[in-house]
């Protein structure tokens, strides 16, 4: 598998270990840089129920060349359409971004994601922050202006998301039922806590390929 | 008996409001920087900009200025800022408290009062009670606004029928809040494309309004939660820390704005 990180946190991005030791074949990391700043400003969601383009303004491409993006959000499918014409996905591809990125839905509306899957995969550090549902008490608190300490554990979402994207890509397995297994897909922070390794199906599926110890 | 105050007359009470504000008026019918809102960013960037020596004129809809600075979440008088925003609190001489690390909690009233006070020093005029009707547009430029009394806008035109006046300047902030007035107004006739404000909430927002405080039309800057409409940024918590950070952005661009104008 060949992970990219985006370079802006290549040196700050902590889980170069822990991925390698997890997967049990060999795991490639390159930093990645997006070319076009002007493309990266046109993506972004600018309302959360309309799919629309707009012109940037001088300062969003400004911004995007100086790495200013805190609290910007990209449509996901189109930073992945580029990002699969951009390097060669002939192997399982992953770009592990800082990026916050969202997917219109069904529903007429965005949704901020932890990863899009297509040929290749992208995956938001932010978003495994952000994107699964809290418990009540976090939002309220942050309503009050208080920061409340997300409650999960990086890592182990990381890791799950490679996976699914690894199970897509070699044997186009989507999501699994058991709310214990690896693959399931999580919504909430509550979700995440319950997931323990992987389910007996998926444990002879891919079991040679993970090494799970440390993982809950 | 002695009497306790000077004695003069109704006359000279109309006098004196009536002299004092017509000279003033007549003395920002043109100005370096007109700023449209008199909410945190607003009176901040006013602020900054008048302690540069620039001529700098607010105009507020409401009597009261402050905007939504008096009071913070559910009603309570507290506002919260993150760092390094206290830094405006410590230089408006506002007492504070670190709740938690990097967050700083203080009294609406006392915060919001200095903040005006520290404008007035400042040397900046306020035209409240007035409310922004439309953009004066010159060589392809904003140029000034058009401004009414707030009660004349609120009542039906045929009623009323009093003309708004024209006021000039060399830049219009505008720091109207989530209803980006100004901008909208350059979006009505065609200049300018706002992509309305997002609702997803990210915490990060307050950071990205600061960052996209710019000029958007050539003589207009926005600040505040106008920034957040105009490029359709996430929604934000109530902190004010990124308020005050993007008045003091929108002061130094509108520096350097006028710089290349000299
Ligand atoms: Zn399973």
């Amino acid at each position: 598998m060949k992970i990219y990180v985006e370079d802006s946190f290549w040196d700050s991005f902590l889980f170069f270990e822990g991925i390698r030791k997890f997967f049990r074949f060999s795991v490639e990391f390159n930093p990645y840089k997006f070319k076009d700043p002007y493309f990266l400003a046109y993506i972004r969601v600018r309302n959360p129920n309309k799919r629309e383009f707009y012109e940037p303004f001088p300062v969003e491409v400004e911004n995007e060349k100086r790495g200013l993006i805190k609290g910007v959000i990209y449509d996901g499918v189109e930073l992945l359409r580029y990002f699969s014409r951009d390097v060669d996905i002939s192997e399982p591809t992953v770009l592990i971004t800082n990026r916050l990125i969202a997917t219109f839905g069904e529903d007429g509306r965005y949704h901020l994601r932890m990863i899009v899957i297509g040929p290749a995969a992208i995956i938001s550090l932010k978003g495994i922050l952000y994107a699964p549902a809290k418990p009540l008490q976090y939002y309220m608190m942050h309503s009050f202006g208080f920061d409340e300490k997300i409650d999960v554990k990086v890592d182990k979402v990381l890791k799950m998301l490679l996976l699914q994207f690894y199970a897509y890509f070699k044997h186009e397995e989507i999501f699994c039922e058991s709310e214990e297994c690896m693959l399931h897909n999580c919504h909430t922070t509550e979700e995440i806590k319950k997931v323990k390794g992987l389910c007996e199906r998926h444990r002879k599926m891919f079991g040679d390929s993970v090494n799970l110890r440390g993982l809950s | 008996m002695a009497k306790i105050l000077a004695k003069v007359s109704e006359k000279d009470v109309t006098s004196a409001i009536v002299d004092t504000f017509y000279s003033m008026l007549r003395e920002y019918t043109e100005s370096d920087v007109i700023i449209v809102g008199a909410g945190p960013s607003g009176l901040t960037a006013a602020k900054e900009l008048a302690k540069a020596g620039k001529k700098v004129l607010v105009i507020e809809r409401n009597n009261y200025l402050g905007g939504g600075f008096w009071i913070g979440g559910f009603l309570m008088n507290k506002i919260t800022v993150r760092a390094p925003a206290q830094e405006v609190l410590e230089e408006l001489g506002v007492p504070y408290e670190e709740y938690t690390e990097g967050l700083y909690v203080a009294d609406g009233p006392h915060a919001c009062s200095k903040l005006i006070g520290a404008a007035c020093d400042a040397g900046v005029k306020f035209l409240n009670m007035t409310s922004f009707d439309d953009v004066v547009i010159r060589d392809g430029k904003v140029a000034g606004v058009v401004v009414n009394w707030t009660p004349v806008q609120a009542l039906p035109r045929q009623i009323t029928c009093v003309d708004p006046i024209a006021l000039e300047s060399k830049i219009v902030i505008d720091a109207t809040g989530h209803d980006a007035f100004v901008a909208k107004k350059l979006e009505e006739k065609g200049l300018l494309k706002t992509r309305g404000h997002g609702s997803m909430w990210v915490e990060e927002s307050e950071d990205a309004v600061i960052n996209h405080t710019s000029e958007v039309y050539p003589g207009l800057i926005v600040t505040g939660m106008a920034v957040s409409t105009v490029f359709g940024l996430p929604r934000m918590g109530p902190t004010f820390g990124g308020m005050l950070l993007s008045g003091k952005r929108a002061a130094e661009v509108a520096l350097e704005k006028l710089k290349e104008l000299e």
